[in-house]
């Protein structure tokens, strides 16, 4: 080897080494160390200098990088060392590394073909957030059409506008800023809905996963019988053995109860529970019977009333043994807070 | 057409094909590439897949010490490598078929 190759190579190496600043440290010194082998390989061979041979650094380098997985480093590797140590390169970086796993090979391979879905779904997740907005809260109205203005047929109008408008922008290659505002609106759209996966929960619909295979969960707080079994939902009867419906209960204090245990039935069976709402839409936490039906593995059955619907009808109404006519109590007992009252529809 | 363009996409089952006929060393690969007709073929491109294609754990590599050049480092296939070589061998006959009888068609039509 001589020194003349020797040093074409290092020349080599040392003006290609700030187009690699993109990459995370470690990988960035491994990979020269490599490539300095590499390029004293090349330059051995005989032939005219290495930058004749292997043309610009600059080009050899972005090259590299997209030939060996680091995609999305190389546009950061234009912007030199300053890049390497933003935010943003880090957040590049950290993107490249989950892009070369298997996983990130895999999802970049089907992206082009899921990218149809996803014009579809933030569509709808559009649509139900115009809904959310006009009802001021309250959300995930309809299923599967979003009731806007409260109307299943209007949400439909709506999807009919929303996922054509949605794909024809997909299909757009757009640039600057609108390129941006539609990266900032898809932003918020999978927020929302990640904001809506949530919120099915403790606002309309609730049901908790049972804690082991088989073993309903529990928690230790809800409210029992004197036998140590749950008590799911309240059925409040007149003295005429009338149902009660709805009523608002609250303790010695006046606190609205609350603390049901609405997950299992009694036979290990998962429940689903909806609250009562006002007229505003809002729930009303102590308002009983709640609506109430048991829980199928990927849905919910619902027997017989349906959720969402304000005039369904409450499924059971169990008592065995028709109330007993109560004589008035002769003491009125009176909570020390009056309680707040609610419309209940 | 560009054909740096379509090499990009087979640029991984040719490399494989030609380090699976016989280890080689980086440069050593370019150069049976270019020979074997993919004159286009860049020496950044190649020494780039070889490392992605290392990593995945398709090839293995191993230095060689020399006595008048540079250490040189060489590559070769692993079984594993060689099982991903002939799943692509397959996809790639599929496609090139399709390909072919796809181009072929409409240059009937066209004459």
């Amino acid at each position: 080897m001589t020194t003349a190759t020797m040093s074409d190579a290092d020349r080599y190496l040392k003006e290609l080494t700030p187009h690699l600043a993109a990459l995370p440290p470690e990988e960035r010194a491994e990979l020269l160390e490599d490539l300095a082998l590499h390029l004293q390989e090349v330059a051995a061979e005989p032939g005219p200098p290495l930058e004749e041979r292997l043309g610009p650094p600059a080009a050899y380098a972005a090259e590299l990088l997209a030939s060996a997985g680091f995609a999305s480093a190389t546009a950061g590797a234009a912007a030199g060392p300053a890049a390497a140590r933003s935010p943003l390169a880090s957040a590049v970086a950290v993107a490249a590394r989950v892009r070369r796993s298997a996983f990130g090979r895999e999802v970049a391979r089907a992206w082009p073909s899921l990218r149809p879905a996803w014009w579809v779904a933030r569509a709808w997740v559009a649509v139900y957030l115009l809904v959310d907005l006009e009802r001021d809260g309250g959300r995930f109205h309809g299923f599967p059409f979003p009731e806007l203005f409260g109307n299943p047929f209007v949400g439909f109008l709506a999807l009919a506008v929303a996922i054509p408008a949605s794909i024809r922008l997909g299909q757009k290659d757009l640039a600057g800023w609108k390129r941006a505002a539609v990266v900032a609106g898809n932003v918020v759209l999978v927020f929302y809905a990640l904001s809506l996966a949530g919120d099915v929960g403790p606002r309309e619909v609730r049901y908790v996963d049972s804690g082991g295979e088989g073993r309903p969960f529990f928690p230790d707080s809800c409210l029992r019988n004197g036998d140590g079994s749950v008590i799911t939902n309240l059925y409040a009867h007149d003295a005429d053995g009338r149902l009660l419906d709805p009523v608002l209960l609250y303790d010695q204090f006046g606190r609205p109860i609350d603390n049901l245990c609405p997950e299992y039935d009694g036979q290990g069976r998962r429940l689903v529970t909806e609250y009562r709402r006002d007229a505003n839409g809002a729930p009303v936490i102590n308002a009983f019977p709640r609506r109430q039906g048991t829980a199928e593995p990927f849905g919910e059955k619902w027997s017989p009333a349906l959720p969402g619907r304000p005039d369904a009808t409450v499924p059971v109404t169990p008592p065995a043994v028709v109330a007993p006519r109560l004589s008035p109590p002769t003491t009125a007992l009176t909570p020390t807070t009056t309680p707040t009252t609610t419309t209940v529809p | 057409m560009d054909t740096t363009q379509l090499l990009k996409g087979v640029l991984d089952l040719a490399v494989l094909a030609v380090v699976q006929e016989e280890d080689g060393y980086g440069y050593d690969i370019v150069r049976r590439l270019r020979q074997a007709g993919l004159e286009d073929v860049g020496d950044a491109s190649v020494y780039g897949t070889l490392r992605r294609l290392y990593q995945s754990g398709a090839l293995k590599s191993w230095v060689v010490a020399s006595e008048e050049g540079p250490h040189r480092k060489y590559y070769g296939v692993t079984p594993a490598g060689r099982d991903t070589y002939e799943t692509w061998v397959k996809k790639w006959r599929g496609f090139a078929d399709a390909m072919g009888a796809l181009v072929e068609s409409s240059g009937r039509e066209a004459a």
